[in-house]
């Protein structure tokens, strides 16, 4: 068992004929976001199986990342800016995927991104949802303190953008170890930083491409 | 699960018929599709294109405006300095007309003095702009390219500031050539600048020989008014311009006028052993239609009162005449500048009357002259450009007025003698 909560749990599994190591999650709520990427494959997702729905209730299976998690590796020491540079492009494209079929993924943070050699892979689509342009609002609140935009908090209808957010964060954390608001990096990274974590979604990228240009 | 059945393409086990994956031998049996990133590659290199030509625009604009340049042109160019447009303008003439070229017609024998001058107007307005770029210059150099094998070479001065430069030009560069200077003479101005740059500017002087036909009594009769129109009317109808005509008359005295209104043609008078010199008493006009300068010298006009000794309508110099009598002594008019040096003005009811409509002025000296006893002794009526008369060594005596000045022409009368 790795993670348990109230709404669901995920769990290590074992393929009894082949060994092969793989992630279970079992969760209550939408599955839809899964459900799509069952049709994509990109290095930097983990591959979804299967998914399998019995009312609210949800099972997936997913490809198991063998590998450290950077919210780990930032306890050890920071990251050179070029590594920054280097494993945010790569967290960028899996949230270009995720962006191409219409998802924010809404919880991006160390925790959630798994270097895998030298391929970050961002996990954990949980809270995950399809952005709609008729919400004005996020009904339910939900990612990471710290990491999620300001819009999260029910301001206003999360989009893309929110993640571009939380990327922000994500850079300057790995390259200072702080949240922003405390310690924004100097330099050219830091303007990134600061473009990417306006309280104006307006004002931030336009998208993860913009962004991965500026990197 | 419903929609039927399929098997596993790797271990043939039966699976749902929405199976993505293989329970049994744990392959993926979904078909799946990768998403391209749309990475611009292209903006990379455009970026370093448009850095790199930043980078050249910057560099270029930085070398012109940190290097001196050298700019180098015939009679005219703009020059831009702090921002303003200055239009830079070499001639002869009194106005800021370019001449890149000049040509001046010499008779052998003569001396002649032509001012190369350096205007400066404003490109835009063509206001004069003289004294604003005069702070802008460093210094100024003029220098005469001419040939060699010159009999009479060509004189210059270096050139010196002018008090009224919207008409003198800022600056004039005085030269002086004879009937036998060879040309061309290139006149090179260079003027260096505060800021490094250095502007030349360049005039061509060519010469252009004339005859000069010299008619004396000894050949042609003139000793009465009659010869003498009657001269004047075979010159007129025989001698082309530009030959000039130097009349050299006997001491006599006309019993009446005589109009010179065809081609120009110099008077010259004289003086015999009982001190009696050449005269009209009659009326004199100088009018000619067209040609260079006439010159009228050492001749009395006499007058009984009324009318105009002499009327000059032309480029004129007026030298060692007398006038006595008349309404009006000498008129200088039409649109022309005539200046009398060396003459007497006695029992005139106006001595000299100056009343040009024109624009060109020449000599301004009008020195060594006496006016004595006359109503007026001289009559600014109009002036051309309102060039300052100088009144040097004049004597005025007894005079009713001395200079009637009501437009308040410019004149100086500090070495003039007021008894």
């Amino acid at each position: 068992m790795l993670k348990e909560s109230p709404r669901g749990s995920v769990q290590l599994i074992r393929h009894k004929g082949t060994g092969q190591r793989f992630i279970l999650r079992r969760f209550t709520g939408n599955p839809e976001v899964y459900r799509k990427l069952l049709e994509y494959t990109c290095p930097n997702l983990p591959t979804v199986y299967e998914v399998a729905c019995r009312g609210e209730e949800n099972l997936v299976i997913e490809e198991f990342i063998e590998g450290d998690t950077l919210g780990f590796l930032l306890k050890g020491a920071l990251f050179s800016q070029e590594e920054t540079k280097k494993i945010v492009r790569q967290v960028c494209q899996a949230l270009w995927v995720l962006h191409s079929i219409g998802a924010v993924h809404r919880d991006v943070k160390p925790e959630n991104i798994i270097l895998r050699g030298d391929q970050a892979v961002l996990i954990d689509f949980d809270a995950a949802r399809f952005h709609k342009l008729e919400a004005e609002n996020d009904t339910q609140i939900l990612g990471t303190t710290g990491f999620a935009a300001p819009e999260q908090y029910g301001l206003s209808q999360s989009d893309l953008r929110a993640d571009i957010y939380a990327v922000g964060i994500l850079i300057n954390v790995m390259l200072t170890g702080e949240h922003p608001s405390r310690h924004l990096v100097e330099g050219r990274m830091g303007r990134i930083v600061d473009r990417c974590t306006h309280v104006n979604p307006q004002r931030r990228y336009r998208n993860v491409l913009r962004l991965m240009e500026a990197l | 699960m419903d929609g039927g059945t399929k098997t596993c393409p790797s271990c043939g086990a039966v699976l749902p018929g929405k199976a993505s994956f293989c329970p049994h031998c744990t392959r993926d049996i979904h078909t799946r599709r990768s998403v391209q990133i749309p990475v611009r590659r292209w903006l990379r290199p455009l970026r370093w294109t448009v850095a790199l030509a930043a980078f050249l625009l910057l560099a270029t604009v930085l070398y012109a405006l940190f290097t001196p340049d050298v700019y180098d042109a015939w009679g005219e160019l703009t020059y831009t300095a702090d921002g303003n447009p200055y239009h830079l303008v070499l001639t002869f003439r009194n106005d800021p007309t370019p001449e890149p070229e000049c040509t001046v017609q010499v008779e052998e024998g003569e001396h002649y003095e032509r001012s190369s001058k350096l205007f400066i107007t404003h490109a835009k307005t063509g206001v004069d702009a003289g004294r604003m770029f005069s702070q802008q210059i460093a210094s100024t150099y003029v220098r005469l390219l001419q040939p060699g094998d010159s009999p009479s070479p060509v004189t210059w001065e270096q050139p010196v500031y002018q008090d009224a430069p919207d008409v003198e030009g800022l600056m004039r560069a005085p030269l002086t050539f004879t009937g036998q200077s060879l040309g061309p003479a290139e006149v090179e101005w260079t003027l260096s600048m505060k800021n490094g740059d250095t502007i030349r500017l360049h005039q061509e002087l060519i010469f252009e020989p004339v005859e000069t036909l010299d008619l004396y009594p000894e050949d042609y009769p003139m000793d009465t008014i009659e010869d003498l129109r009657a001269l004047v009317d075979r010159i007129e109808a025989e001698v082309p311009l530009p030959t000039v005509v130097n009349l050299h008359l006997p001491p006599v005295w006309y019993e009446g006028g005589l109009t010179l209104d065809g081609r120009p043609i110099c008077l010259y008078g004289s003086v015999d052993g009982q001190n009696r010199r050449t005269a009209f008493l009659g009326p004199v006009a100088v009018t000619p239609e067209h040609g260079s300068r006439s010159i009228v010298e050492n001749v009395e006009f006499r007058g009984d009162g009324a009318g105009t000794g002499l009327t000059v309508e032309a480029d004129g110099r007026i030298r060692n005449c007398g006038f006595y009598g008349w309404d009006t002594g000498l008129l200088v008019g039409g649109v022309h500048w005539a200046d009398p040096v060396g003459c007497w003005f006695e029992d005139n009811g106006v001595g000299f009357r100056f009343d040009s409509a024109g624009d060109y002025f020449n000599y301004n000296k009008f020195e060594d002259n006496t006016f004595l006893r006359n109503e007026i002794a001289v009559d600014l009526v109009r002036v051309p450009k309102s060039r300052e008369i100088n009144f040097t060594d004049c004597r005025f005596s007894g005079n009713g007025g001395n200079i009637r000045n009501p437009s308040d022409y410019p004149i100086n009368i500090s070495y003039a003698t007021f008894e």
